[in-house]
């Protein structure tokens, strides 16, 4: 088998390597040649990413620290800056740099670099023409490199810092036509508002950095897991640094506060939104609770599990009355990651990764399918325009019908097996919290969930119908639509991604469940520490690893054997039970009502709006419940004002007192010039004109004229002479 | 009788032909003549005295000799002086002489 480390080393540095030859030479390449280098690199990236996978299963090392799947985690660090002290052992912290491998970063880089593959292959026809093409592939795999970084991250400190590259990836490419001043702002509004997730971010790890000294992940899993944490800080600290820290998720993954950033970053290319804004970065901050779950407290998962409810509720609610396809599937996208956020916040860890894992196929194969649409419309995304485009375009709308299916958890379709998981959780979580009579509202984390599991077969139906059936509604771009072979291919395998992604013979579940024990592994391989009480994972409910229900021989099913479970368990087995009665047939419970509403275009909800409430309700949800109104109003509002107080505070108070400083300056100016004028320069010309007048003076004794010199000389001697004579006569 | 005062009075008025001739005249040759007349005058002075008050002793005639002497050096350089002059100024008016003045 191969080297793990170059592997990695392969995987992270391939795509940085190709981003840096596009942004030096990007200008000497001409358009299809750096479209293929990037899609090479990224399909080279691909093939290393299955080699890693492959290495990482059959591969490994044995032995009681060995890695590998199931086994445990592959981690190294460099101890990089020194932070004093932090234990009673006077052992100095480090804030290291540090990589640690487990099996979800794997099946994470897998996904990513297949994702990245076909996203590029999709590019190569998408961007055709465009003015900054070696730029556009310049920053897909500069994103792609950032992720990697981020997945094999093994410290909080650099997890934020490849927090902040594949946001600025992200701002470079949701304003990658800045032309468009949409595209501009909703660049900048992606990143204030990533940036305010981010500051909680900073100031949750800034507490752990103060009270233990590190911030690289294993370390604080040891240290929380062990109780070691218990005489250094309290539970409500805990609890507080726990919601800090899903701050910095919340804005990554678009949850409730801080959603209003990702329909309008759907100004940017389509590709774009298939790999950053559906699959990877959006997941990158549930992969960030994922990686922090172990210390978040039973309170702190509480508040993630509120925000994800209500984030769920938000997007299934507002993607159905968008008007504009993406901005649909970007609500829709903000709902699903509500799903996994809501996962970890009811302990279904498993279920929030392999829900990340699956979503992350069927929605970029969404996003590729809308993109296709879109190219073909001349990049209009009005649902208004389109219609009818089954004729034109059948894979991508059998492809987007896959989908639409996946994510509806339609039976044998990815998504079937994730939300199930996640349903099933949740009601296990909302069964316990019953039993111990907690508020009757904490029932809502089943019930929104369901809920959601039977709007979104509804809004992908309509967004289906209204694209691709009824009669065309704009006829000179139906005209002129089609499909090229070029941009189905990555459709037909993304689907076929979307299809097989959930199956347990696929490694995605294995991976995610090898993950929680492989850091038990580790955890327990620690000395000192009593492995029941330190599993990280005690809080997270366990999948059922056998089916529930066995046949015998002659075809009747058998009881469960309950006997052999346990009562987690057990509670989870009546969860999965609860989720098949619940959601069972809501996929196509959802699609026949959405095929019965919409397949006449907009001609039924049209004259539905016409009554008072529902066309309100329309209306709300149109503007997106008016968050944005609200921020604007609130924050932008706000802004303003303090601009205008600082404006009067500048205009009025400190204007008028720099004038007069700069008055007084003046005049006092005046006045050492006068002096200056008068007694300096006067003592200084006086003395000239001194020296000015006595020369005239002396100059009349210099005429120039030989007579006079002579006559005075004369003159001088006589005198003298006559002098010397009138003396000597008188004495 | 002729005595001492005749010949006095006499270079007297040669002195003051000269010093005059120098004072009035514009021309540097006439100049220098002036100049010969009153060395010539003191000259008359200096055999005089000699003559008069210092025996057979030569002392006074010597003394004159050496004036002639150094007039007639004088009147070398002078005259080199005024043919530069004339060189640079054209003629020899000593009035034009007068770029060194105050």
């Amino acid at each position: 088998m191969f080297e793990l480390p170059i592997l990695l080393i392969l995987l992270i540095a391939l795509p940085l390597v190709a981003s840096a030859l596009l942004l030096v030479l990007g200008r000497r390449f001409d358009e299809p040649f750096s479209g293929y280098l990037g899609t090479g690199v990224a399909m080279l990236s691909f093939g290393v990413s299955i080699l890693t996978l492959v290495t990482w299963i059959y591969g490994g090392s044995t032995g009681g620290q060995g890695w590998g799947h199931d086994r445990g985690p592959y981690l190294d660090f460099i101890r990089w800056i020194p932070i004093g002290y932090y234990d009673a052992q006077r052992t100095p912290g480090y804030l290291a740099l540090s990589v640690y491998v487990d099996s979800l970063t794997i099946i994470m880089m897998t996904m990513v670099a297949f994702v990245s593959a076909v996203v590029h292959l999709f590019s190569l026809a998408y961007m055709k023409g465009d003015t900054r093409y070696p730029q556009f592939f310049c920053y897909l795999s500069l994103f792609s490199f950032c992720m990697m970084g981020l997945l094999v991250s093994g410290s909080l400190l650099q997890l934020l810092i490849f927090f902040e590259l594949v946001g600025l990836c992200s701002y470079l490419l949701i304003g990658f036509w800045r032309e468009r001043p949409a595209a501009s702002a909703a660049a900048i509004k992606a990143f204030v508002m990533n940036r305010v997730g981010d500051v909680g971010f900073i100031v949750g790890m800034c507490l752990l950095i103060g009270y233990f000294g590190s911030v690289t992940l294993p370390d604080l899993w040891l240290m929380l897991a062990s109780g070691a944490h218990a005489g250094v800080m309290s539970t409500t600290m805990l609890t507080v640094i726990g919601v800090l820290l899903s701050f910095g998720a919340f804005g990554k993954s678009a949850q409730f506060p801080l959603h209003t950033w990702l329909p309008d970053a759907m100004a940017g290319p389509t590709p774009v939104s298939a790999l950053i804004h559906a699959a990877t970065m959006v997941a990158a901050g549930v992969f960030l609770l994922a990686r922090i779950y172990p210390i978040l407290t039973p309170d702190a998962r509480l508040f993630i599990l509120i925000i994800g409810a209500t984030t769920i509720l938000i997007g299934s609610l507002c993607a159905l009355a968008q008007r504009d396809l993406k901005k649909a599937l970007a609500f829709s996208t903000i709902g699903q990651l509500g799903y996994m956020v809501l996962a970890i916040g009811v302990g279904s860890w498993t279920g929030a990764m392999f829900h990340l894992l699956t979503h992350a196929f069927f929605k970029s194969l969404l996003f590729l399918c809308a993109g296709n649409v879109i190219h073909t419309m001349h990049h209009d995304h009005r649902l208004e325009h389109f219609g009818g485009l089954f004729r034109r375009m059948p894979v991508t709308g059998v492809t987007f019908a896959i989908g639409t299916l996946a994510m509806s958890g339609a039976p044998f379709m990815s998504g079937f097996y994730s939300k199930e998981m996640i349903i099933a959780h949740a009601s296990a979580w909302a069964n316990l919290a019953g039993e111990q009579h907690r508020a009757a509202l904490l029932q809502l984390a089943l019930w929104v969930p369901v809920a959601a599991a039977y709007l979104t077969p509804l809004y992908m139906t309509r967004l289906w119908m209204l694209t691709f059936a009824g009669r065309p509604r704009k006829r000179k771009l139906y005209k002129h639509a089609g499909e090229a072979g070029v941009m189905s291919f990555p459709l037909v395998v993304l689907s076929g991604m979307a299809i097989f992604a959930g199956f347990s013979w696929f490694p995605i579940q294995s991976m995610v469940e090898g993950t929680i024990k492989e850091t038990r592994n580790y955890i327990a391989s620690m000395p000192h520490l009593d492995p029941g009480r330190a599993d990280p994972f005690k809080t997270a409910w366990p999948t059922l690893s056998s089916p529930t229900e066995t046949v015998t021989e002659n075809g009747e099913p058998t009881e469960p054997r309950d006997v052999l479970r346990s009562p987690v368990e057990r509670r989870v087995e009546a969860g999965y039970h609860t989720a098949h009665l619940l959601t069972g047939w809501a996929w196509l419970a959802g699609i026949m009502v959405g095929v019965a509403i919409w397949a006449p275009g907009f001609a039924v909800t049209d004259r539905l709006a016409k009554i008072a409430p529902l066309g309100w309700v329309r209306q709300f949800l149109a503007h997106r419940m008016y968050f944005d109104d609200l921020y604007d109003l609130v924050f932008v509002g706000a802004t303003h004002i303090a601009t205008g107080v600082a404006v009067g505070i500048d205009r009025f108070l400190i204007d008028p007192a720099l004038d007069g400083v700069a008055r007084l300056t003046a005049l006092f100016g005046k006045a050492s010039a006068k002096i200056d004028d008068a007694a300096v320069d006067g003592v200084v010309r006086g003395v000239g004109q001194t020296i000015w007048l006595g020369g005239g003076a002396m100059r009349l004794a210099q005429p120039g004229r030989i007579r006079v010199y002579v006559a005075s000389a004369v003159g001088i001697l006589v005198l003298v002479i006559g002098t010397m004579v009138v003396v000597g006569l008188t004495r | 009788m002729i005595g001492l005062t005749h010949f006095l009075i006499l270079a007297a008025i040669l002195f003051v032909c000269g010093l005059l001739t120098v004072l009035t005249k514009r021309h540097a040759i006439g100049i220098l003549m002036g100049v010969e007349l009153m060395l010539n005058a003191a000259n008359i002075n200096l055999v005089a005295f000699n003559h008069y008050s210092a025996g057979d002793r030569l002392d006074g005639q010597v003394f004159a000799l050496f004036v002639i002497v150094i007039a007639a050096a004088e009147a070398a350089v002078a005259l080199a002086i005024f043919l530069n002059f004339y060189n640079n100024f054209g003629s020899v008016d000593v009035e034009r002489a007068n770029e060194l003045r105050g």
